[in-house]
């Protein structure tokens, strides 16, 4: 097993101790929200989310960002173009030992750990666009519009 | 003169098939897309995109050496400083995915999808032009 990114450390011990804002493993009876960042994160035609969403980069040095709730998801963006939601129950059941783990700084806040960094090996390259697709197959889309969590919704179309 | 017209005609039609064909069309929305990479850049809280000299790499595999039929279907994106660019066909499970993380290097991804479950995926981390040219015969294939 291997702890490549994503969460710091190359053993569960290093990894948590690398990781001081890592909480508990959500339980699988919930859902969590992922944010578009990007308009490329999905695909407003067909409604689906594409594997850019789960895209591990560099600087997720604690792990992909995910909502307890919509607001949770987008309240670290300038802009959105979306949110989808993802069960907690399908992301832990993939064979890739992932762990969505709250943020222990925000309570609305989770972190998705043990994704690969694909910019690392072509191996990791590899495993990182698999288990991105797989996320991505895995989640609904809720809105392709920007999501304004104080209400004043603004679609813009694409 | 009569005797070489039925050739003309053909010839004739010949061309202006061609011209009818989707390939040029999407030749150029491949190479609208790269474009559209080359801005906006600079903007500040925006991350950096790809260099133009990334974007001209990919000018070159995509539009000079991949036959352009192969380009049907291509979807071009930015991901932070890399290039993707994307096949995906639905109805029979196949993905294809060609990285240009810089300048001269490429790396190519696929995938067989069957019932939701992917059945087969690798990647060729030191890929030439002609490997993408293999992978997409691959992804064309009934």
């Amino acid at each position: 097993m291997t702890f490549p990114t994503g969460c710091g450390g190359s053993s569960p011990n290093d990894w948590m101790a690398a990781n001081a804002n890592l909480g508990n493993v959500l339980g699988d009876d919930v859902g969590v929200f992922r944010a578009f960042a990007a308009k490329g994160f999905r695909d407003r035609k067909k409604n689906k989310v594409r594997y850019f969403a789960y895209l591990l980069r560099a600087e997720d040095v604690d792990g992909l960002s995910v909502g307890l709730s919509p607001r949770g998801a987008v309240k670290h963006l300038n802009e959105n173009h979306g949110y989808c939601e993802l069960s907690v129950r399908a992301a832990h059941a993939l064979p890739h030992n992932l762990q969505i783990r709250l943020d222990l700084t925000d309570g609305d806040h989770a972190f998705v750990c043990n994704l690969p960094l694909m910019t690392i090996s072509d191996e990791q390259r590899e495993l990182a666009v698999l288990i991105a697709g797989e996320l991505a197959r895995l989640s609904q889309v809720v809105t392709c519009d920007p999501y304004k969590p104080n209400g004043c919704d603004n679609p813009s179309p694409d | 003169m009569s005797a070489f017209a039925p050739a003309l005609a053909s010839s004739y039609d010949a061309s202006t098939t061609e011209l009818e064909s989707p390939f040029p069309r999407e030749v150029e929305t491949v190479f609208d897309s790269l474009e559209r990479l080359l801005t906006p850049r600079g903007e500040e809280g925006r991350p950096q995109p790809p260099s133009d000299e990334l974007v001209n790499w990919a000018k070159e595999v995509l539009l000079r050496v991949i036959p352009s039929a192969y380009l049907i279907g291509a979807e071009v994106n930015a991901f932070e400083t890399e290039i993707h660019v994307v096949w995906e066909n639905e109805g029979n499970g196949k993905k294809v995915i060609v990285f240009f993380p810089r300048p001269r290097e490429l790396k190519i991804y696929h995938e067989l999808l069957q019932q939701q479950v992917v059945v087969d995926h690798s990647i060729i981390g030191t890929g030439g032009a002609n490997d993408v040219s293999d992978r997409l015969r691959w992804f064309f294939a009934e």
